[in-house]
């Protein structure tokens, strides 16, 4: 599209500056077919709303706004995803065997990241920008998932336990600790209309409370174990919230 | 709208008057069926009371509701096209819909050639066209950028003047 193809789709309606623009509609044939188009659309009437049809319609919205009298804002919550996420970090973390026997620097290392991720992801998840605040909540989540590679969960290069019995047991922990923030995500998200950023965001926050729970206590840091059973899972929890949460009804239409 | 996130119903009533009609003449447009239009326009309201703690103080209202009205109509179109018999069913009511029976025959020509685009371009013309709407101001409605608009905007109506043509021929 060209700089004047782009002013005269910006001219429709307005006659005079169409009208300035005629050397060039002669000689565009894309932008006369636009021209004409437009034109035509104004053929097209609308009925207007039944009076029986806003009546109804009025009484409905005046119930609803009568059984909800207080509006709650909407970081109420994102402050209760938060709590949720945190609590379930915090539970895994505090009150399962501690297997993880790096230095409490490095485990600080990774676990300051994957509270980054949980904290942008519930931001996020519930925000009614939730597209810009989505990037955030990907970079958090990349950098927090870069920060377990790098800083281990544990110091034992010469594990020798089965590769896929202590792989499965991580996995299935960090979906079994992202459990309780998806389900309150979902339930969350339905006051607003289903956005793929948002439940993106609502997946990684989840995925990264399953992470940060997990993180004390596994002894076996090498990256072969860490990517496809710590990482893995966190994403293929992420990447499935979004596909229920496209699924499921709202209850509003907001962004 | 600060009044009705604290529940001030007379705030309700005010926002009711001043744009149920316009909202109702959007969604006929936007999915051609005058009986959900109403039943959209009822769900936009129940939304806008709903999810009210999400408006953020100094965004147009007007662009707010217009943001609900048009996540209804997307959802709704989109459970209809999942239920292949239900969107014949759609398309059929929407003959007679809004004005259908009145219509000219140019009329049904650019309302069958408006029903035959698809819904993201449908979406930003009847925005663009029918509400007077720029494309910076359709951008912020849809959750797009002002270019993807715009893009979306120039290939509906390049797509309408065709499909008119295709429907004028065979007629």
């Amino acid at each position: 599209m060209s700089t004047r193809c782009t002013r005269a789709l910006d001219s429709l309606g307005d006659p005079r500056a169409l009208a300035g623009l005629r050397p060039h509609l002669e000689t565009c044939a894309e932008c006369r077919a636009v021209v004409e188009a437009h034109a035509r659309l104004r053929e097209v009437r609308a009925a207007p709303l039944d009076p029986g049809a806003a009546r109804r319609i009025r009484e409905v919205a005046r119930a609803e706004l009568a059984a909800s009298p207080r509006a709650r804002p909407w970081w109420h919550g994102a402050l209760v995803l938060s709590g949720v996420a945190f609590g379930v970090g915090a539970a895994g973390a505090l009150l399962t065997s501690r297997a993880n026997l790096a230095s409490t620097a490095r485990q600080i290392g990774v676990a300051a990241p994957l509270v980054g991720s949980i904290i942008s992801g519930c931001w996020a998840a519930l925000s009614p920008v939730g597209r810009r605040w989505g990037t955030v909540a990907l970079a958090a989540a990349l950098v927090a998932a870069a920060a377990v590679v790098a800083g281990g969960s544990g110091l034992s290069p010469d594990w020798c336990g089965g590769y896929w019995e202590a792989g499965l047991r991580c996995s299935r922990a960090v979906v079994t600790y992202s459990l309780p923030p998806a389900a309150t995500a979902l339930f969350l998200q339905r006051g607003a209309a289903f956005s793929l950023p948002r439940a993106l965001a609502a997946g990684l926050c989840a995925g990264a409370a399953g992470a940060l729970a997990l993180h004390p206590h596994c002894a076996v840091g090498q990256p072969s174990h860490l990517v496809p059973f710590h990482l893995l899972p966190w994403f293929a929890v992420a990447a499935a919230l979004p596909l229920i949460a496209r699924r499921l009804a709202p209850r509003s239409f907001a962004p | 709208m600060e009044r009705l996130r604290d529940g001030d119903a007379h705030a309700f009533e005010t926002l009711f008057d001043r744009h149920a009609g316009s909202l109702h003449r959007f969604l006929c447009r936007r999915v051609d069926d005058a009986a959900l239009a109403e039943d959209l326009t009822q769900e936009t309201f129940l939304s806008i009371i709903r999810a009210r703690g999400r408006y953020l103080l100094g965004r147009s209202f007007r662009g707010w509701l217009y943001a609900i009205a048009s996540n209804a109509a997307r959802h709704h179109l989109r459970a209809h096209r999942r239920e292949g018999a239900r969107l014949r069913e759609v398309a059929a009511s929407s003959r007679a819909a809004a004005g259908g029976e009145g219509a000219s025959v140019d009329e049904r020509a650019v309302r069958d050639a408006l029903a035959l685009l698809p819904d993201a371009q449908r979406e930003v013309i009847v925005l663009h066209t029918y509400e007077g709407m720029t494309f910076a101001q359709i951008a912020d409605v849809l959750g797009i950028s002002g270019v993807t608009a715009r893009v979306r905007g120039h290939r509906a109506y390049r797509r309408l003047r065709e499909l008119l043509a295709d429907i004028e021929e065979e007629r």
